[in-house]
C-alpha cells in the first residue's frame, strides 16, 4: 500500500531535487475570527497570528490547519519582501493538522519551483528548519528527529502520525517547514523553547494529505470507528480465552454508524488487522516506521472504503471479520467538536438561546473546562460524545437567558439540556426548527430534571423577541442552516 | 479549620460585673480524623484549641468542628491554671448546624461559674455585639466587638453543605474563635464559627435560633438533626407560568420542579404543585414569607421545627387549592455527600485492591481530582445522582479507591475512581454485596465491571486468599475489610 501510494504521490508532484525549498517559503499571516463560543449571534474579537507554509507550486501552499482556523483574510510574505500576496483556503483538515491555500490570482507570478518531499521520516534523521528571522530573511536551524509516534494533536482532539524534532532553532511559528536534502520532510506544528523539542507534521502524512486533496468529494482519513484498550494482563487474557501471550487488544466501545461496515464488537480480541499481527500493547510492525500504534495502520496507511480483514477472538472463538474502513465525521457525533466555529444553528425565543451543545462550546469555559463547566454537560461530553443512541442525536440546550419582561423567573436556568419543546421531543436543533416553523412560536419549554415547564406568553412573544433584539443588539434571532453539511471542509 | 470568638462589649457596658469572661472557657482538643486513603488505619493525631461557654445544666456549647473526631478533650477557664478533662458524646455532636456539647466529670469545674444566658430574640442590623473567646495570638481570653453586618441564609462549612440563618459581624474572627459566644448586651446571641478567606472585616457566628434548636433537639438525649422538606422549587414570577399551572392572580406560591426521593414530602407533593401557605403564612411568587415583621426566605420557618413535627403547606394542584400536613420524618439520605465525623471508613481490601462507598470525605481527597474521566464522573454523579436517578436500586456508590501495588492488581489502574457496577454477574448495592458477590466467581475468575466502561477488571479467584494474606502481610493491614458502622 505504501509503494502504490509513493507512486501516485510522485506523478502528482514531479520531483526536481534542488535548493528551491528555501525559495519558497512563505510566512502566512492570518487574521483569524470565530463566532462567540457563547453567543452565537456575535462574533469575538479578531485574532492575528503569523506563521508559515510553504509553497507546492505556483498556486498552492501547504500549512497548518490550526494555523489558519477560522481565518478571516490571509496574507502570504516572501523572503526579503514587504509585498503582501491574498490567498485562501482550499482545504483543511483538523483530523491530520493540514491546509492547502490558494494564492490569490491577481498576484504577480510566482515562479516558485516544485517541491518533493522526502522518503518517510525516520529516526535520527537530521533536518533543517526553515523561518524568517526579523528581517524577514530565512533563517535556517539545524535539527533532528528523535521519535516517531502517533499523538494527539495539541489543538485538536485527535490523535495523528508525529514526529518529534529536537532543534536549538526557536521556531517562531506554526507551520515551518522541515526539509532534508532540498526535500519537504514535515511542517512544525509546534515547538516548546524549554525543552528544545518540536513537533511536525511528517511527509508521510503530508503525502497522503496532498494526494486525497486530488479525490473530489475529499475522501478525508480513515477511522476504526471503536476505541480498545491494551491486553497484558494475562489474567484478563486466560479469562478472555486467548491462548498465545503476546498479542491482541481489546475493544471498548464501538460507534454506531451505517450498518454493515462494521462488526466489531465490545470485548472483541483484535489479533490481527489487514493480516498484521497486533501485540498486546496495541501495536504493530510498520515497514517504515517500525513499532507503531495500530491507529496507525488504520488512519494512516488506510483508506476511507478500504475492505480490510481483522482476526479477532469473540466468545473464545477465533474468527476472521470483514470490516470497511469509514471517515470518522464530526457531524455524526452527539456532541460534535465544532472546531472551526462554523457559525452554530441557534433559535432565540423569549430571551431563551437554543442551540446544541459542542465541544467548541464547552472549552470557551477556559482551560480547566472541565471543572468550570456544568458537571452535568461534561459528563455527557466526556463519556457519551461519539454515540448519539440514534443517528442525527444531539444535546440541545438552554445555553442562556438573556433578561426580559417576558422570562422573569427563568433567568437563572441556563447550561440546561432541553428534553421537548411545546410538548413535542427535541433531539436537534432541526426538531427545534420544524416546531417553531409548524407551532408558530416556542412557548413551552421542558428541561431534563426540572418538572415544570418553562412557559412564555405566546401574545407577547412577537413584541418581546423584537424588544429583546433590539435592546441586545441581536442582528437575527435564530440561524439555520440550508443544508445539512456534506463535507467538514470546502 | 476555622476557629472563632469573639467579645468586646466595652468592658464599662458590662458594668464591671464579671459575669462572663469566667464563664468562656479554652477547650484543647486532640484529634484523629480517618485517611480515607488508608482507611484501615486510624488517622493521625493533630490538635487544636477552640472556645466554648458554659450553658445550662453543666454544659459547655461549643462548634462541632472543634471536637469531631476528638480523641482527647481538656477545657481551661481564663485565670485558672488547670485543665479539665472533658466529655464528648457524639452522638449529640450537630454536625448539620456544627454545634456541640461538652460535659466535664469533674464538677468542680463549675465552681466559681455562672451559665451564660441566651437573648430572646436576635440583635437587629447595625447592633453592637462582642465576641469573646482564645483565638490565635496569644493564650489569654480576648474581646473583639463589631457590629451585626447582615443576617443571611450561608452554608456552614463543616458539613459543606447545609445552609442555615448566620450572623455576619464586622469584628475580626480568628482561629481559635471558634465555639467563642457572641454577646448583645450581656446576653448570648450567637456563637462565632467561620470566617471568610479572601473577605475583610466577615466573620460569621450561628445565631439563636440554630443554638436553640439545637439545644431542643438534644434535650431527649439524642440529636435527629434538621429536617428536610426534600423539594427543588423555582418561582412563580413568570405571568404566562402562572396561567400555565392556573394559578389565580393573587395566589403566590412557589412551583415544586423536584421532589427528592429521600425528603419528607417524597410522598406527599410532586412536581408543578405550588406552594401556596407554609404554617398558615403565604408564600410570595419569590419564595418569601412575611413574618416578625421582616421577609424570610419560607424555608426559615421550616428550621424552626424538629425532626418528627409536621409542617401544614397548602397547595395549589390540578387547579384547586387543598391541604397538606408534611410529618418531617425523613431517612437517612445516602446521596446527599455530607462530609463525615467520627466515624471509621468503611472499606473491602481484594487483592490489594481497596473499595469504599462514595463519600464526600473521599471526593475532598487529591486523588479523586487528577484530572482523569473517572475523577470527572465521581464529581458529576455526586451532584446530580438523585436527579438524574443513578441512585435506583442501589444503597451506595462504591469505589475502587486505590491499589496497593502487587503482581495481581498490576493492571488495575485505568479502574481507579471507578464506580464498581457489577461483580461476577451480581448488581453492586453497596459495599457489602462485593464480598457475597466474591463467593461466586465464574470458572475460577472475579470479574468486575465499572460504570461507564465496556472494560472489566479479571481477578484470578483461585490464588486470591493467599494473595490477600500476603498483601496484608505486606501493607500492614490488620484487617481486610470494615463493612459495618463503626464508631
Amino acid at each position: 500500500m505504501n509503494l502504490l501510494a509513493a507512486a501516485v504521490f510522485s506523478l502528482l508532484l514531479p520531483a526536481a531535487p534542488s535548493d528551491a525549498t528555501a525559495s519558497n517559503l512563505l510566512q502566512v499571516i492570518v487574521t483569524s475570527q470565530q463566532q462567540h463560543p457563547m453567543m452565537p449571534w456575535q462574533a469575538s474579537e479578531l485574532g492575528r497570528t503569523a506563521g508559515y507554509g510553504i509553497a507546492l507550486d505556483n498556486r498552492t501552499v501547504i500549512t497548518t490547519e490550526h494555523l489558519v482556523r477560522n481565518a478571516k483574510f490571509i496574507e502570504l510574505r516572501r523572503p526579503r519582501s514587504g509585498t503582501r500576496i491574498p490567498a485562501t483556503v482550499r482545504l483543511a483538515d483538523a483530523q491530520v493538522n493540514l491546509a492547502l491555500l490558494d494564492i490569490g490570482t491577481g498576484a504577480a507570478p510566482s515562479n516558485f519551483a516544485a517541491i518533493a518531499t522526502d522518503g518517510p521520516s525516520h529516526k535520527r534523521q537530521p533536518v533543517t528548519i526553515l523561518q524568517f528571522d526579523e528581517t524577514s530573511q530565512v533563517q535556517e536551524g539545524e535539527g533532528q528527529v528523535v521519535q516517531i509516534m502517533m499523538a494527539p494533536l495539541s489543538d485538536a482532539p485527535y490523535a495523528s502520525l508525529a514526529c518529534s524534532v529536537l532543534t536549538d532553532l526557536n521556531v517562531n511559528g506554526e507551520g515551518a517547514p522541515v526539509i532534508t536534502e532540498g526535500r519537504l520532510a514535515g511542517l512544525m506544528m509546534s515547538y516548546s523553547r524549554g525543552e528544545r523539542v518540536g513537533h511536525m507534521v511528517p511527509e508521510f502524512v503530508i503525502g497522503r494529505f496532498l494526494e486525497r486533496a486530488q479525490t473530489k468529494p475529499y475522501p478525508g482519513f480513515a477511522s476504526a470507528g471503536f476505541g480498545w484498550t491494551a491486553l497484558v494482563d494475562p489474567v484478563k487474557r486466560r479469562y478472555l480465552g486467548l491462548t498465545n501471550d503476546d498479542r491482541g487488544v481489546m475493544v471498548l466501545s464501538v460507534l454506531p454508524r451505517a450498518a454493515g461496515t462494521t462488526d466489531i464488537k465490545p470485548n472483541d480480541v483484535i489479533l490481527s488487522w489487514g493480516g498484521k499481527p497486533v501485540d498486546n500493547l496495541g501495536f504493530y510492525e510498520d515497514p517504515d516506521f517500525g513499532r507503531m500504534d495500530l491507529a496507525c495502520l488504520i488512519k494512516m496507511r488506510g483508506r476511507v472504503g478500504d475492505p480490510v480483514t481483522v482476526g479477532i477472538v469473540r466468545d473464545r472463538k477465533p474468527m476472521d471479520v470483514p470490516l470497511s474502513l469509514v471517515q470518522r465525521e464530526d457531524a455524526e457525533a452527539l456532541i460534535p467538536e465544532d472546531l472551526e466555529g462554523t457559525p452554530v444553528e441557534y433559535l432565540i425565543e423569549g430571551g431563551l438561546v437554543i442551540r446544541e451543545l459542542t465541544g467548541r462550546y464547552l472549552y470557551a469555559h477556559g482551560a480547566d473546562w472541565r471543572r468550570a463547566a456544568d458537571p452535568r454537560l461534561v459528563n455527557l461530553y466526556l463519556s457519551q460524545k461519539l454515540r448519539p443512541e440514534k443517528p442525527g442525536d444531539r444535546v440541545v440546550i438552554l445555553s442562556l437567558v438573556l433578561p426580559d419582561p417576558i422570562n422573569i423567573g427563568y433567568q437563572d436556568l441556563f447550561n440546561r439540556t432541553i428534553t421537548a419543546l411545546n410538548g413535542k421531543p427535541v433531539r436537534n436543533m432541526g426538531d427545534v426548527f420544524r416546531i417553531a416553523s409548524q407551532d408558530g412560536a416556542i412557548e413551552r419549554i421542558t428541561i431534563e430534571a426540572v418538572g415544570v415547564d418553562l412557559v412564555l406568553d405566546r401574545d407577547a412573544l412577537p413584541a418581546a423577541n423584537a424588544r429583546i433584539a433590539r435592546n441586545y443588539g441581536i442582528p437575527r434571532l435564530f440561524h439555520k442552516r440550508t443544508a445539512t453539511p456534506a463535507e467538514p471542509a470546502p | 479549620m476555622p476557629l472563632l470568638a469573639w467579645l468586646t462589649l466595652a468592658v464599662a457596658t458590662v458594668t464591671g460585673e464579671p459575669f462572663a469572661f469566667s464563664s468562656v472557657v479554652k477547650i484543647y482538643v486532640t484529634t484523629q480524623p480517618p485517611n480515607y486513603a488508608i482507611p484501615w488505619q486510624a488517622g493521625q493525631p493533630g490538635g487544636g484549641t477552640g472556645s466554648g461557654f458554659i450553658i445550662a445544666g453543666k454544659r459547655i456549647l461549643t462548634n462541632g468542628h472543634v471536637v469531631s473526631d476528638a480523641r482527647f478533650v481538656q477545657v481551661q477557664k481564663d485565670g485558672d491554671p488547670r485543665r479539665y478533662t472533658a466529655k464528648v458524646d457524639t452522638t449529640l455532636i450537630g454536625h448539620d448546624c456544627d454545634l456541640a456539647v461538652l460535659t466535664v466529670p469533674d464538677e468542680s469545674f463549675f465552681e466559681g461559674t455562672r451559665p451564660l444566658s441566651f437573648a430572646r430574640a436576635m440583635p437587629s442590623l447595625g447592633d453592637e455585639v462582642s465576641a469573646v473567646g482564645y483565638p490565635m495570638g496569644g493564650d489569654r481570653l480576648s474581646v473583639t466587638r463589631g457590629i451585626v453586618s447582615r443576617i443571611d441564609y450561608g452554608t456552614y462549612s463543616h458539613s459543606g453543605i447545609d445552609q442555615h440563618l448566620v450572623l455576619q459581624v464586622d469584628a475580626a474572627i480568628n482561629p481559635g474563635n471558634s465555639g467563642g459566644p457572641l454577646f448583645f448586651g450581656r446576653k448570648v446571641v450567637g456563637l462565632a464559627f467561620q470566617g471568610l478567606v479572601g473577605g475583610e472585616n466577615i466573620g460569621y457566628a450561628i445565631p439563636l435560633p440554630v443554638i436553640q434548636h439545637y439545644l431542643t433537639d438534644i434535650a431527649d438525649g439524642c440529636y435527629h438533626g434538621y429536617p428536610e422538606l426534600g423539594v427543588a422549587f423555582m418561582d412563580t414570577d413568570n405571568p404566562a407560568l402562572r396561567a400555565h399551572l392556573r394559578l389565580p392572580e393573587t395566589a403566590g406560591g412557589i412551583a415544586v420542579t423536584y421532589v427528592d426521593p429521600f425528603g419528607s414530602a417524597r410522598d406527599l407533593l410532586r412536581a408543578r404543585d405550588v406552594l401556596l401557605t407554609i404554617e398558615g403564612s403565604p408564600i410570595a411568587s419569590d419564595g418569601t414569607i412575611q413574618t416578625d415583621g421582616s421577609r424570610l426566605v419560607f424555608a426559615e420557618l421550616l428550621e424552626r421545627k424538629q425532626w418528627g413535627e409536621s409542617i401544614v403547606l397548602t397547595v395549589w394542584r390540578d387547579g384547586a387549592q387543598q391541604k397538606i400536613v408534611v410529618p418531617l420524618t425523613n431517612p437517612p439520605d445516602p446521596f446527599i455527600y455530607r462530609r463525615e465525623y467520627d466515624q471509621r471508613p468503611r472499606y473491602l481490601v481484594v487483592a490489594g485492591l481497596v473499595f469504599t462507598p462514595l463519600t464526600r470525605s473521599y471526593l475532598s481527597m487529591p486523588s479523586t481530582d487528577t484530572g482523569g474521566d473517572n475523577g470527572f464522573r465521581l464529581r458529576y454523579v455526586s451532584h446530580f445522582a438523585k436527579l438524574d436517578k443513578l441512585h435506583e436500586g442501589i444503597d451506595e456508590f462504591v469505589v475502587l479507591t486505590r491499589r496497593l501495588s502487587r503482581e495481581v492488581n498490576a493492571y488495575a489502574d485505568p479502574f481507579l475512581n471507578g464506580i464498581v457496577t457489577e461483580v461476577n454477574g451480581t448488581r453492586i448495592r453497596c459495599l457489602d454485596d462485593i464480598r457475597t458477590a466474591l463467593d461466586s466467581p465464574r470458572d475460577g475468575f472475579h470479574v468486575f465491571r465499572f460504570l461507564g466502561s465496556e472494560d472489566r477488571l479479571v481477578l484470578d479467584a483461585t490464588t486470591l486468599p493467599e494473595t490477600d494474606r500476603a498483601i496484608r502481610k505486606a501493607y500492614g493491614l490488620d484487617r481486610q475489610e470494615r463493612l459495618g458502622e463503626e464508631r
